[in-house]
């Protein structure tokens, strides 16, 4: 039975014989028709470190920010709050230092910082004679503020401490609201004192005002020490020391509004980095104007453009790129700026990225962030770039804000 | 005790098969041939790419190639959330004729946090680049790249067909989520890149 299927099969078997020839041969035509491949190997190495670029809260613990960073301050959660009252001077408590001041000095009054003093809270600015005075002086301490929308001027809040020596003098400590557009000038009198005075102590002024104000003028507010003779005869003043320890000046403005530094940033690398905000997305309500900028410590650096949100519409969703030097223990490298401000009390959200390069210069390609909210074209820098996420909630609380650069009152 | 017929038949081919075996065992065909090997420089190189060497988070974006340029060592030192490198190393087609690029990702990179991503990116030769960022995660693009190597588990892709002095420019997209323990050294991923005139799939060494 066998035999027969082998002898019958005759036929099959050669065409069984073939294709296992075929199958046998078929590696090798692999080969020669492939050609050849070459093998170059390549070696990635990760070598992960920790971040060198950080996210801090703001110096001193803003009392309208409210900052949860993530485990390795690579992250930040940040809510500002928003409110229809707000402080407008910068750098009002002159904590480590008298920046965003200007001293127009007198005759022989001029003016100093004092990095502590006792009862004060940080520095101190001090206007004070150098020598004994025989004639009309005076001294100020000023700088220039704006106000985000149509507002009015409700306090000013001065803490200062005087020690006068003198006689035929009238000693007066005042506080100007010059107006540059209209070239009107206000005067608030903090202190006067005709005789001998030791206050021995730090003493709060608060004064209310009434004085609208023009979100299209320019503003000029001054501090300062007048001594004016009272006696014909007889006037010297042999000490005059009058220190500011806090000016605050407030105002009511139509809108809930937010003016301040909510997120610093630290360079621990010992080049400098380069970074940029990037709007990726949010829920954005109609009826919010917020500018947000990158602002490098380094005075020399020039300021980049913000990213700008205008009645709800994003008009630009990305800041310009900031050198961040190296910061120090005194000085971070930058910080991010924001002024906001909304007519109605609900939350607005910002979802952003910071991103940093490693190096200088452009290079000639581009980077999309693609996102939700659309697509934002970067040109980024030279070396490594890194993304941070960022998110901002601007809540309209109502409470009062501090201003630009500033502390909050009681810092 | 004469034998049967059929045990006669049996021993006589057992001892026809035995002498005919003898017979082929003893002879031997000898087919001559010849194997030339001529080397030639290599066509699809490695160079460095216009950010190899600059700043890095830490120290500097380490690229380096072999002489021929046939070979390739990258080290680079990201840190939390996403660190991208772009153009670290370019892939040039020096031939006069299209080559069929493929990477095998040998060995994949272990060691990174849980949740890390890694990802080699290749795009055509000044190409934009995007990254892609919602909900809190980030992605790398789907289009655009000639292709995304995922460089955590080992695999053959095909890159695509580098046409006749082409180039391809090499991204890398890391995150590490925050909140994680850095693993105190470095951690790798060993490739090949495969460079082929056919079109067929080539043998894999993962």
């Amino acid at each position: 039975m066998g035999g027969k299927a082998l002898g019958g099969g005759s036929g099959s078997k050669r065409f069984f014989l073939a294709l296992i020839l075929v199958a046998l041969s078929l590696p090798a035509l692999k080969v020669a028709v492939a050609g050849g491949y070459a093998y170059e190997p390549g070696l990635a190495a990760i070598a992960p470190t920790g971040p060198t670029l950080t996210l801090l809260p703001p110096s001193n613990g803003a009392n309208s920010a409210v900052v949860d960073l993530g485990p390795n301050t690579t992250s930040a959660n940040i809510t500002v709050t928003a409110s229809d009252t707000m402080q407008v001077l910068a750098n009002p408590d002159f904590y480590t230092t008298p920046d965003d001041w200007y001293c127009i000095p007198g005759i022989n009054l001029t003016c100093y910082y004092l990095s502590s003093d006792a009862g004060a809270n940080g520095g101190v600015v001090e206007i004070v004679s150098n020598g004994a005075v025989t004639t009309n002086d005076a001294a100020f301490l000023l700088q220039e503020f704006q106000v985000p929308t149509i507002s009015n001027i409700t306090e000013i809040d001065v803490k200062y401490n005087i020690s006068y020596l003198g006689l035929g003098f009238r000693l007066e400590v005042v506080a100007i609201i010059y107006d540059a557009t209209t070239n009107n000038t206000y005067l608030y009198e903090i202190f006067n004192t005709s005789s001998i005075y030791t206050s021995f102590s730090y003493n709060w002024k608060n004064i209310s005002v009434n004085l609208p104000l023009n979100a299209t003028h320019t503003y000029i507010f001054a501090i300062g020490v007048l001594l004016n003779q009272t006696n014909s005869l007889l006037h010297i003043a042999l000490l005059t020391d009058v220190r500011i320890d806090t000016v605050y000046l407030y105002v009511n403005t139509e809108t809930y509004a937010f003016a301040g530094i909510p997120l610093i940033i630290n360079n621990t690398a010992s080049t400098p980095r380069y970074a940029q905000l990037v709007l990726v997305g949010g829920n954005i309500s109609p009826d919010l104007n917020c500018t947000l900028s990158l602002v490098s410590s380094n005075p020399n650096v020039p300021q980049a453009s913000p990213i700008v949100i205008q009645n709800g519409e994003v008009v630009s969703n990305a800041t310009g790129i900031v050198e961040l030097d190296t910061g120090s223990t005194l000085y971070a490298s930058g910080y991010v700026e924001l002024q906001a401000s909304k007519v109605n009390a609900t939350n607005s959200t910002l979802i952003l990225l910071l991103v940093y390069y490693g190096g200088p210069n452009v290079t000639d390609g581009e980077l999309d962030v693609v996102s939700s909210n659309g697509t934002v074209r970067l040109s980024p820098y030279r070396g490594v770039i890194g993304f941070y996420p960022i998110v901002v909630t601007i809540d309209p609380g109502g409470v009062r804000v501090e201003a630009l650069g500033g502390r909050g009152v009681g810092g | 005790m004469a034998l049967s017929r059929e045990r006669l038949l049996a021993i006589a081919a057992l001892l026809v098969a035995l002498g005919a075996s003898v017979a082929f065992a003893s002879v031997f065909t000898y087919y001559p041939g010849t194997i030339g090997v001529q080397p030639t420089p290599p066509v699809v190189v490695f160079q460095p790419g216009s950010n190899a060497g600059t700043d890095d988070v830490s120290g500097t974006i380490a690229v380096n190639i072999g002489d021929n340029g046939t070979s390739l060592a990258i080290t680079v030192h990201p840190t939390y959330q996403l660190t991208y490198y772009e153009n670290i190393t370019v892939i040039n087609n020096k031939d006069s004729k299209a080559w069929n690029i493929w990477v095998d990702v040998a060995q994949a990179l272990t060691g990174l946090p849980a949740g890390s991503k890694a990802y080699l990116i290749i795009y055509d030769k000044g190409a934009a680049r995007s990254i892609s960022y919602s909900s809190g995660e980030y992605t790398p693009p789907t289009t655009g790249p000639v292709a995304v190597v995922n460089l955590t588990t080992t695999g053959q892709h095909q890159i695509g067909q580098l046409s006749a002095g082409g180039v391809y420019e090499v991204d890398l997209f890391i995150y590490i989520p925050e909140g994680t323990t850095l693993p105190t050294s470095a951690v790798t991923a060993q490739i090949h890149l495969i460079a082929t005139p056919t079109t067929e799939t080539p043998p894999s060494l993962s």
